[in-house]
């Protein structure tokens, strides 16, 4: 007899009758053989069913043995050559048991499976792989693979072999099942099948998915299993077979050419986001290969991941070469490898399989001497064979000149280290590595060669992580834009002052208010406060952009005029880039927002009642928060060097929406995080700037979607469910096309259709009255010069006699006398110090002229003198 | 300073003193972490602080494991125990901790148990060591720990504010557990001198002060004299003792679990019978006549078996009483029942799979009516998304902050619709459609099937049909001498158990959560939250008397659930006496009145308040609430009416 089917039940009888009715036909062309049913002392109408079919042998229990042992009591009464454990809540389609005997038969094949299908015709069963887990007790969690694709998917539908097939339809040779003990009935209901497949492969026997066996299969028919079962099962599992395991899940990806991509955003690691492995960049440096270039390329072409381009680099221009490679980060990696290495097949695949292991993990190498290298973090990888991932390395951490590329490499690793990132190093078969060059730059440098880091000693690493240094606190520049809606813009000013520690500027970038709001403005009295004024509405990247351009902050807080800030929010928003080093822009959390960060149980009634509610949430969620992909552009604190490397807001998107998402890609894709602060909130009106216009918000999103999609490549439709920006962060960030300049910075050719900022600054001290006549003389010569349209400003300090305000009515009578009108006039500030150094430091212009040294004082040489210092 | 309230059944209670005097940086001597089985990457570590030679041993604080591999957020989370301790001391505390993981997790899997010894010292490392080897919790691996915890575990709910004594090799760590819930704690075990620096905090007071204890926990050699006892070498019972079986644990999704369907059973202790006053319930045995004629089909949900609820317990109820009266009266599922053999179908619930609409087709073939107790108490239309959104939160939340703020969020209906399935689907519309009666429990629910599903038909209110309570009292070493909240419903989010449970938790009151396993991620959840105040029991391992013992034994008998399948278990406890709380879109307050409690399933204070004041006021209301329950629930009135109905239902309808 050649098959024995063996279908155990538990209820379900329309199933069991439904699996029975459909066999006959299908099982026509397997030859002979026999099917066992066994009632596990079913409750319903089973027997009556099974009554139904005369050629079936049934088992009847009195109870319930479960799978493993329904499936071992039949097969010790079986009598066919192969048995075939067959779930009876499948359906299956013709000819698959022949197809099955048939792979079953070949010599050296132990098990195999069918390609098992969801009604609706997506793929239930493909085969079974095994995924690290990157923290837990279990180490390897088996999946389905392929599983929900399509049933007529190019993977699905070819037969090939696994570690582990499922048990729901199986067929293994009786002998083979006697000798292996059938099924391990310490499972309970669950992994009895993947425990036998790897007893299978224990024996060295394959198992085979066979794609031509197809079968419905309405899984977890049996109702609900019990979570401690699973919990058990899957704590035997681990016992029995950890470090056997093969981690296979990603073989099967690449060699899919997908892999997984540690995606930080999503909290839940584990097959989150699969996407297709990027071309990799091989360079090869330090000396010439022991075979030719071609013999040794092809070497370090056989992989299953896609390989852009060899480079060849020679000593001197190595450095230039591997910076090249790594210039656009995202999701891409660089690999390399020394000359004098031997690389196997597949030592690429294994590298990207480590590099792509866990999220912390930032570079794969090989690495001699290691106890069990598949778990081993090392300090540093030397260059000698080994892969960077891009995607986590920020933008302004370059490779550094040393005497060699390892050493340049070796450096780069050690700096990324404080920045949580680590090497993983692989098992050594797969590459033979040459000694390893000296480096005396690199020894001098780091007190230590580059040899001694191979070591797996996580004292070692936590020294180096704790001997980060901490950023100090540092000036920081708040811009924020006006347009008309005065009352919000002095609210926001007024809790600026209130609630923000030093030190700090705020620039106020009016773009082209009215009346009412420049009177507003220019009634403000707060010495933190510059105001850089429009004439006409340059949007919220160009107005934004212009206050960047005159911030002198290590960080710039872009903050929206229509917001109350908090107790603590500039110190909270600080906080996370000393903790976290490659954070490159925090936001805080708010009442009214899109997306995430509007917090939903803001349940304050007025203004008092949510400055108690900030500070309770700054209490509680103290250091809190999480990294994204996206804020939103109502409040963003960002690192000088992010704004050094992608420059300000993209100022295509005109008058606001998806400028900030432009920026949040820029920012990403440039290898820096995003993190939202739980500890800060901050009250939003929400968009008064465009209902005080009347602009038509829905409109503008519509538009900017257009220019956004466009920018990064997304369809045109508007996306109401929203966007992955994934995709686009994966690209990285090009300077060449991503780059958006700054004002000051701009090219002498790009369109300029603004009122530049102020940014010449003539200062004057007023130390008695005596010296009032000489500034009074200046200052009548500059109203006469400038105007509101001149980038440029008079700033007065009075020591005290005659004070701020008695100057500042001379000023107006000399404007009368002038007959300037007062909007219409210069910039002109007047103010009371003590202390003139301070205000000197306090002024803010990239040009500040002591007006008290210029000799000629005509207007047309003032003119001259502002044309210069913008030059 | 992050907290969660995870595992805290498993936290010691030491002296404040102690733990403000020893949890200090300086001290910090060990961290052992250990990578629990799951699959939402929470591991747990134990810290153990030495100063002058006494041990302070803090167990179970939560890592979680994606801020250790992406520093977003502070991953250690301290049990709300040491939530007065100053946060500034914690988090220095936190800084070499989460340094030392950050650094051993750095581009590396962690799948193993990691030590990290911060002070090095030769003598303290010894003391550590010994006491690994004494399986002492903070020092061992949780699964040999937990091995040693069955028996202590059991005891916290005969222990809770009594005079315990514990002998044997497990009973430093069962003193750990039980710390936490008595008044008074001797304690003596092998190794003792070890155990005892290693738990110095502890109280302990000596043996022999008390010439009878509450609680004996140990061998049975070395007993004491108590009131309960509970004998834990494996020597077999006697006489009146209850044997309980504890299971492999396998932290943390097993821990310390009398379940034998949740593992192999790997030890077994005697506990020592204890009988308790039960209350009678109010209801009057009826006197059955006989005589009737006539088949009824009782159709019950397809999974009944499974998860039995209310509704199979009223069907079943109903049943005995038709029976009673000489109908034929089956109980079954819809693809069991053939309308053509009986006279009346009688539909429990509303919702229903393909086999209800394909009886119902072939009822209508055979002219047989069916009636419908609908159980329709939706009325908000937030089961679904009431459901969905109470499972979401503890799977989105890893503290206590988070946690409370999506709570309060929910309760405010902040959370946005998580969830826009209907609870009643198309086949409660055929059904209501093709019902020729409704038993209903007031006019409200007549109303709601009126505006819901246009039902016109013939409607019959029935609050609930009550069993007599066979109560046993010995009920003591199941669930303890202390009253207690009882919850009896499936453990799944409909029901709302994770709540009621930390609503419970927060008052101090005892709970009985009650019921087949139903939702196997949402009972993790209420596993892992539930203090040493909750008793997790398994209804269908109990007797019937057992059953009806608990019933007229709890205080409180709380639904607060999204949706309810009818009122009996409520009814059965009231008619004994229990205050109520249930579910404010339901219809307990059309059958009690005043006397129930109501609360919002979103909101965990509003259960929290209802609980409160029903707990109060049960002493003062239980005798109306039992009379009240006599009056609306009597059996005999309710099978009149219910026969009645399908007397209605089979007359013809007027062309």
């Amino acid at each position: 007899m050649r098959y024995s089917i063996i279908i155990p039940v538990f209820n379900k009888a329309d199933l069991t009758k439904q699996c029975l009715d459909a066999l006959p036909a299908t099982i026509a062309d397997a030859g002979e053989g026999e099917v066992l049913v066994v009632d596990n002392a079913s409750s319903d109408h089973t027997e009556r069913v099974l009554r139904a079919y005369p050629w079936i042998r049934v088992i009847r229990n009195a109870t319930n043995l479960g799978f493993a042992g329904a499936n071992n009591q039949a097969a010790a009464e079986a009598q066919g050559e192969f048995l075939v454990l067959l779930n009876n809540d499948t359906l299956p389609w013709a000819g698959w048991l022949a197809s099955m005997l048939h792979h079953a038969e070949h010599e050296g094949v132990g098990a195999v499976g069918a390609r098992l299908l969801y009604p609706d015709k997506r793929c239930q069963h493909g085969g079974v792989v095994v995924i690290g887990n990157p923290f837990g007790r279990q180490e390897s969690q088996p999946f389905h693979y392929n599983y929900i694709v399509p049933f007529d998917d190019e993977d699905v539908r070819r037969t090939q072999d696994f570690q582990i097939v499922t048990g729901a339809c199986l067929v293994t040779p009786r002998a083979l099942y006697a000798r292996l003990g059938g099924l391990d009935e310490s499972y309970w209901n669950g992994y009895e099948d993947v425990d036998y497949c790897l007893k299978v492969r224990r024996e060295g026997l394959r198992v085979v998915y066979d794609a031509d066996a197809v079968l419905y299969h309405f899984e977890s028919q049996s109702g609900i299993q019990r979570f401690r079962k699973t919990a058990w099962n899957t704590e035997l599992l681990e016992r029995r077979w950890r470090g056997t395991m093969h981690y296979d899940a990603l073989e099967k990806n690449l060699a899919r050419g997908l892999v997984r991509h540690p995606n930080r955003s999503a909290r839940l690691g584990l097959n989150s986001f699969i996407m297709a492995t990027p071309p990799v960049n091989v360079i090869v440096h330090a000396q010439e290969p022991w075979v030719s270039r071609e013999a040794f390329e092809a070497a370090v072409r056989a992989n299953h991941v896609p390989i852009a381009a060899v480079h060849w680099a020679t000593s001197d221009d190595a450095l230039a070469v591997a910076r090249n490679a790594m210039r656009v980060r995202g999701l891409r990696y660089a690999a390399f490898v020394h000359g004098g290495a031997d690389p196997k097949r597949g030592w690429l695949d294994e590298l990207v399989r480590q590099v792509t292991s866990t999220p912390t993990t930032v570079a794969a190498t090989y690495a001699p001497g290691l106890p069990r290298a598949e778990n081993v973090t090392t300090l540093a990888p030397d260059g000698r064979c080994m892969l960077f991932n891009l995607m986590v390395i920020p933008q302004h951490m370059e490779l550094e000149a040393f005497e060699t590329l390892g050493g340049s490499l070796a450096d780069l690793a050690l700096r990324l280290i404080p920045h949580g990132y680590g090497t993983r190093c692989a098992a050594l078969d797969l590459v033979t590595l040459p000694a390893l060059p000296a480096d005396a730059v690199f020894e001098s440098v780091h007190g230590r060669s580059i040899s001694t880091l191979t070591t797996s000693d996580s004292r070692e690493i936590e020294r180096i992580m704790a001997a980060r240094p901490r950023r100090a606190r540092e000036l920081v520049s708040i811009v924020t834009l006006s347009w008309n809606a005065p009352e919000f813009t002095r609210t926001a000013l007024a809790s600026i002052r209130k609630h923000t520690s030093e030190p700090y500027e705020v620039i106020v970038v009016d773009n082209g208010s009215d009346q009412a709001t420049l009177d507003m403005l220019a009634s403000l009295d707060d010495p933190h406060v510059r105001v850089v004024y429009n004439a006409t509405n340059r949007g919220f990247g160009g107005g934004n952009n212009d206050g960047i351009a005159a911030a002198r902050g290590a960080y710039v807080v872009v903050l929206n005029n229509d917001v109350v800030v908090t107790d603590g929010w500039l110190d909270a928003l600080l906080e996370p880039f000393d903790r976290m080093p490659s954070v490159g822009v925090t936001a805080p959390r708010s009442n009214k927002i899109v997306g995430d960060q509007e917090v939903v149980d803001a349940s304050y009634r007025d203004l008092e009642g949510m400055h108690a509610y900030a500070r309770e949430r700054r209490r509680v969620h103290a250091q809190r928060g999480y990294v994204t992909d996206r804020a939103i552009g109502f409040c963003l604190c960002i690192d000088r060097r992010v704004i050094d490397q992608i420059g300000g807001f993209d100022e295509r998107f005109r008058m606001g929406n998806f400028e900030d998402d432009d920026f949040s890609i820029r920012v990403r894709a440039a290898g820096y995080e995003i993190y939202v602060c739980d500890d800060c909130f901050i009250h939003h009106f929400g968009s008064q700037s465009f209902k005080a216009n009347n602009v038509d918000h829905g409109l503008t999103m519509r538009e900017n979607w257009a220019r956004f999609a466009q920018k990064w490549g997304y369809p045109s439709a508007f996306p109401e469910q929203g966007y992955d920006p994934r995709k686009a962060i994966a690209g990285g960030f090009d300077r060449e096309r991503h780059y958006a300049p700054l004002p000051g910075r701009r090219d002498a050719t790009s369109p300029v259709d603004r009122q530049p900022a102020i940014c010449v600054q003539f200062a004057l001290v007023v130390r008695d009255e005596a010296t009032w006549s000489q500034a009074a003389e200046f200052s009548r010569r500059y109203l006469q010069a400038f105007d509101s349209a001149n980038p440029v400003s008079l700033a007065i300090a009075t020591l005290g006699s005659p004070d701020a305000a008695t100057i500042a009515k001379r000023l107006v009578r000399t404007l009368e006398k002038l007959g300037i009108a007062e909007a219409a006039c210069a910039d002109v500030v007047v103010s009371d110090e003590d202390d003139v150094q301070g205000w000197r430091d306090r002024l803010v212009a990239q040009s500040v002229i002591d007006a008290s040294g210029i000799e000629d004082r005509s207007p047309s040489a003032l003119r001259r003198l502002l044309k210069d210092a913008v030059a | 300073m992050r907290l969660h309230n995870r595992f805290s059944a498993f936290w010691p209670a030491y002296e404040a003193e102690f733990v403000d005097a020893l949890c200090r940086v300086e001290h910090l001597t060990h961290a052992r972490f250990e990578p629990v089985y799951s699959m939402r990457y929470e591991g747990y570590m134990d810290l153990a602080f030495e100063c002058d030679g006494a041990w302070l041993v803090l167990p179970l604080l939560r890592v979680e494991g994606i801020s250790v591999m992406l520093p977003e957020n502070q991953p250690v989370s301290w049990p709300t125990a040491y939530a007065s301790l100053p946060d500034g001391r914690l988090r220095a505390i936190e800084e070499p901790v989460v340094l030392w993981l950050r650094a051993a997790t750095l581009g590396r899997f962690v799948n193993d148990e990691m030590i990290r010894q911060f002070r090095d010292r030769p003598h303290l490392r010894d003391t550590w060591e010994r006491a690994r080897s004494a399986n002492l919790l903070g020092a061992a691996p949780y699964a040999s720990v937990l091995r040693t915890l069955g028996p202590a575990r059991y005891a916290q709910r005969m222990a809770r504010g009594r005079s315990v004594a514990l002998r044997g090799a497990d009973a430093a760590n069962g003193a750990a557990l039980l710390s936490a819930v008595t008044r008074e704690l001797a304690w003596e075990c092998q190794g003792d001198a070890d155990a005892v620096r290693w738990f110095a905090g502890l109280p302990r007071e000596a043996f022999g002060r008390r010439e009878r204890y509450d609680l004996y926990l140990g061998p049975r050699d070395k007993a004491v004299p108590a009131e309960q006892s509970i004998f834990d070498d494996g020597a077999g019972t006697s006489g009146d003792e209850r044997t309980i079986a504890q299971v492999e644990p396998i932290p943390t999704d097993i821990t310390v679990s009398f379940d034998p369907e949740d593992a192999p059973v790997t030890r077994r202790f005697a506990v020592a019978e204890r009988t308790l006053p039960v209350r009678l319930s109010s209801i009057v045995e009826p006197v059955h006549g006989g005589g009737s004629r006539g088949h009824v089909a009782l159709v019950v949900r397809d999974d009944a078996a499974k998860l039995r609820d209310a509704d199979i317990d009223a069907a079943e109820e109903l049943a005995r009483g038709l029976q009673a009266e000489g109908f034929e009266a089956t109980v079954g599922i819809a693809a069991n029942v053939d309308p053509a053999s009986c006279d009346v179908v009688h539909v429990f619930g509303l919702r229903h799979g393909a086999a209800m609409v394909e009886l119902l087709r072939r009822a209508e073939e055979t002219g047989t009516p069916v009636v419908v107790t609908p159980h329709a108490d939706d009325r908000r239309g937030e089961a679904t998304s009431g459901s969905s959104g109470t499972l979401l939160i503890p799977r989105v939340t890893n503290d206590t902050v988070s946690f409370d703020e999506h709570m309060r969020a929910f309760a405010s209906r902040r959370i946005s619709n998580l969830s826009t399935d209907p609870w009643y689907g198309e086949d409660a519309a055929v059904l209501m459609a093709r019902a020729s009666a409704a038993i209903v429990v007031s006019s409200s629910e007549t109303e709601f099937l009126r505006e819901r599903f246009g039902y016109r038909g013939i409607t019959v209110p029935i609050a609930a049909t009550v069993p007599l309570a066979a109560g046993t009292e010995r009920i003591g070493s199941l669930v303890g001498p202390d009253a207690f909240v009882l919850v009896h419903a499936p453990i799944e989010p409909r029901c709302n158990q994770l709540a009621t449970a930390l609503a419970a938790q927060r008052l101090g009151y005892p709970l009985v959560l009650l019921g087949p396993l139903a939702d196997i991620e949402y009972a993790r959840y209420v596993n892992e939250v539930v203090g040493p105040g909750t008793m997790l029991l398994r209804d269908h391992e109990l007797t019937d008397a057992e059953l009806a013992g608990l019933y007229a034994r709890a205080r409180v008998a709380a639904d607060v659930g999204w949706s309810s399948r009818g009122l009996h278990r409520l009814a059965r406890a009231a008619a004994c006496g229990a205050a109520l709380v249930a579910s404010l879109g339901g219809y307990a307050s059309d059958v009690w009145g005043e006397l129930a409690m109501l609360a919002d399933p979103a909101s965990m204070t509003g259960i929290e308040e209802a609980l409160a004041l029903a707990w109060e006021a049960q002493p003062l209301v239980g005798a109306a609430i039992a009379a009240r329950t006599a009056e609306r629930c009597d059996p005999f009135a309710g099978l009149i009416a219910v026969v009645s109905a399908y007397q209605q239902a089979s007359l013809p309808v007027a062309p």
